[in-house]
């Protein structure tokens, strides 16, 4: 059932909304060999739902979400639950608020169901390095999930939920989604309050969203979109309508292929690449080349600002204020002794590299350019968009790789991902329908025209089925 | 391991780890490739990361925010390796942050650390 059956079915009564919750449990606990989720709240979860059935018992109106469960990355605070975001060095913390998405969410009607696993601390591309564990690919367990948002594109993918939430700093909504089969969308950098989401690269953290069906992941964006108090990055801008513009078809839209992705591309995802572009023109859309030079620079260059920030926003995992405290003689080699023993070791490296390139020469050397190549590229990209809507690429250069493998494709996974991270434009996956391993297609549109961007995805989705 | 390695571990508030220098520097090979990058002329880095709404700088002093929300933190913040420190290392400014946090969870008004540090954020 998608967000929009599970609203019906409660209006129309043929199910309550405490019976659809215990329906998404029961789907939950079924999932367990997923290792997709962290925590639940089964108590909780039926208390707003009771609330929600009175609602409609009264007449009262309910919100667009209503009666949707959903999953919360647990990265994202939810109040007295626990918030470790897959990481050891936070074992034991609860959160003492509600992430500003989560409560928009709820605010809509949805139901908070359950966390969701993911890489430590939104660090990783495989689903394989949370302090909970791996997560499974339930599209094919064989394969990885891809990451950071694993658990969250799992549970989606599995039916447990029809929405849930993420993050995005370089991919981690949009490719566990391509890799599992479902659609992720991110809004422009400051669609979405971050207020509640431990970040680690802040220039371009998102909060995103993973769904079953275009419609439902705009109408999510829709809901959690919007200005808070406690996130001043968060934009003061109009919230455009963005579940009525999947009605708007793709009709006269201009889409242009980034030409540099093709030969970056395994065959498989050419092909998958190759059916979308005869599904958009199958629609009305024009489709065209485009070229976007720079294209192979923007992870490293993603890579580079993205440790440097991780290392100053991880900083404050220290243990003095909360997760696993801090013993020792001396503050300094408490810290040291703390971090080093809890902290996994692709977070450890990724410090230890945004520290390096703090200092000289490296940051001479390797850093500024990074800086000046995510500039160019957002000028590539805003030029593309004078000729063009919306830009069309893979959204990862392979499909899922096999569990244990794939280092060589891992270490390139957010290659795609990077340049809308840079330049912190919206994107989405699409999946499209290859035979074999799940495989996604992403489009990419100008600074807060979303609306364009889930125009042109519904289509693309209906065109494929 | 060499001093410079060990060094940057402690800066990184880590323990020393030989074989983690190592990976971190296969990663930092692996960056070579901006070193001989044909950037466009004419660009110039944002050291902000996004550029600040003019509303949010009204809102807030620029460099509270440049400090501690939307930037590549370290290129303001994190001492030279060599000379005296003028700010606070990395778990210094991580208490400040947590200050922060602990603040937002009690549910009071949200404030940003201002610089330098008050005795209450110390």
């Amino acid at each position: 059932m998608n967000a929009s059956e599970h609203r019906q079915a409660l209006l129309s009564g043929a199910q309550s909304a405490r019976e659809l919750t215990v329906a998404a449990q029961a789907r939950l606990d079924a999932a367990a060999e997923l290792n997709a989720s962290t925590w639940t709240r089964p108590d909780a979860a039926l208390v707003q739902a009771d609330a929600l059935d009175r609602l409609v018992g009264m007449g009262k109106p309910v919100g667009p979400l209503a009666g949707v469960p959903f999953a919360v990355k647990e990265n994202l605070a939810v109040e007295q639950r626990p918030h470790t975001g897959g990481s050891r060095v936070l074992e034991g913390h609860r959160a003492q608020l509600t992430a500003r998405a989560v409560y928009l969410l709820q605010h809509a009607g949805a139901i908070a169901l359950c966390g969701a696993n993911l890489d430590e601390l939104g660090i990783g591309v495989d689903g394989q390095s949370g302090a909970a564990g791996p997560t499974l690919n339930p599209r094919c367990p064989e394969r990885v999930p891809g990451g950071s948002s694993a658990g969250s594109a799992a549970l989606v993918a599995a039916g447990v939920v029809p929405i849930a939430l993420g993050s995005d700093s370089g991919g981690s909504v949009r490719q566990p989604a391509s890799h599992c089969g479902v659609v992720g969308l991110v809004g422009t950098w400051g669609r979405v309050s971050r207020s509640g989401l431990i970040g680690h690269a802040n220039s371009m953290d998102r909060v995103g969203v993973l769904a079953g069906c275009v419609r439902d992941a705009a109408l999510a964006l829709e809901c959690i979109s919007g200005a808070d108090a406690q996130d001043p990055s968060a934009a003061q801008r109009e919230i455009p309508a963005l579940a009525a513009a999947t009605e708007r078809g793709a009709q006269g839209l201009r889409i242009g292929v980034v030409a540099e992705a093709v030969s970056l591309s395994s065959p498989a995802v050419r092909s998958a690449l190759e059916s979308a572009v005869q599904a958009l023109q199958a629609v009305g859309a024009s489709v065209s080349e485009r070229n976007l030079p720079l294209l192979s620079l923007g992870l490293p260059a993603y890579k580079a600002i993205a440790a440097v920030e991780a290392a100053s926003n991880l900083a404050r995992l220290d243990g003095l204020r909360f997760g696993a405290p801090v013993g020792g003689a001396e503050l300094s080699e408490g810290v040291a002794a703390l971090r080093t023993r809890t902290l996994g070791a692709q977070v450890q490296d990724r410090i230890l590299l945004g520290t390096t390139l703090s200092q000289e020469p490296e940051r001479s050397r390797l850093l500024e350019p990074a800086l000046r190549v995510r500039e160019a590229m957002r000028a590539e990209l805003f030029k593309a968009f004078g000729h063009v809507d919306l830009l069309l690429l893979p959204t990862a250069p392979t499909e899922p790789w096999l569990l244990g493998e794939g280092a060589e494709a891992a270490e390139e996974a957010d290659l795609f991902c990077a340049p809308a991270s840079l330049a912190g434009l919206p994107a989405i996956s699409v999946p499209t329908a290859q035979a074999g391993a799940p495989i996604g297609v992403q489009l990419i549109a100008p600074l807060w025209d979303e609306a364009t961007l889930i125009a042109a995805a519904a289509a693309l989705e209906q065109a494929l089925v | 391991m060499s001093e410079r390695d060990a060094a940057l571990a402690a800066l990184a508030a880590l323990e020393p780890d030989p074989a983690r220098s190592a990976r971190v520097a296969a990663q930092l090979q692996a960056l070579e490739v901006l070193a001989s990058a044909q950037i466009p002329e004419g660009v110039s880095p944002d050291p902000a990361g996004i550029k600040l709404r003019p509303d949010v700088v009204t809102a807030f002093k620029a460099e509270t925010l440049l400090e501690g929300v939307s930037t590549v933190g370290p290129l303001v913040s994190m001492p030279p390796l060599a000379g005296a420190p003028t700010r606070p290392s990395a778990p210094q400014r991580g208490v400040m942050r947590a200050t922060r946090i602990e603040r937002v969870s009690d549910g009071k008004e949200l404030q940003l650390p201002s610089w330098p540090p008050t005795r209450e954020d110390a």
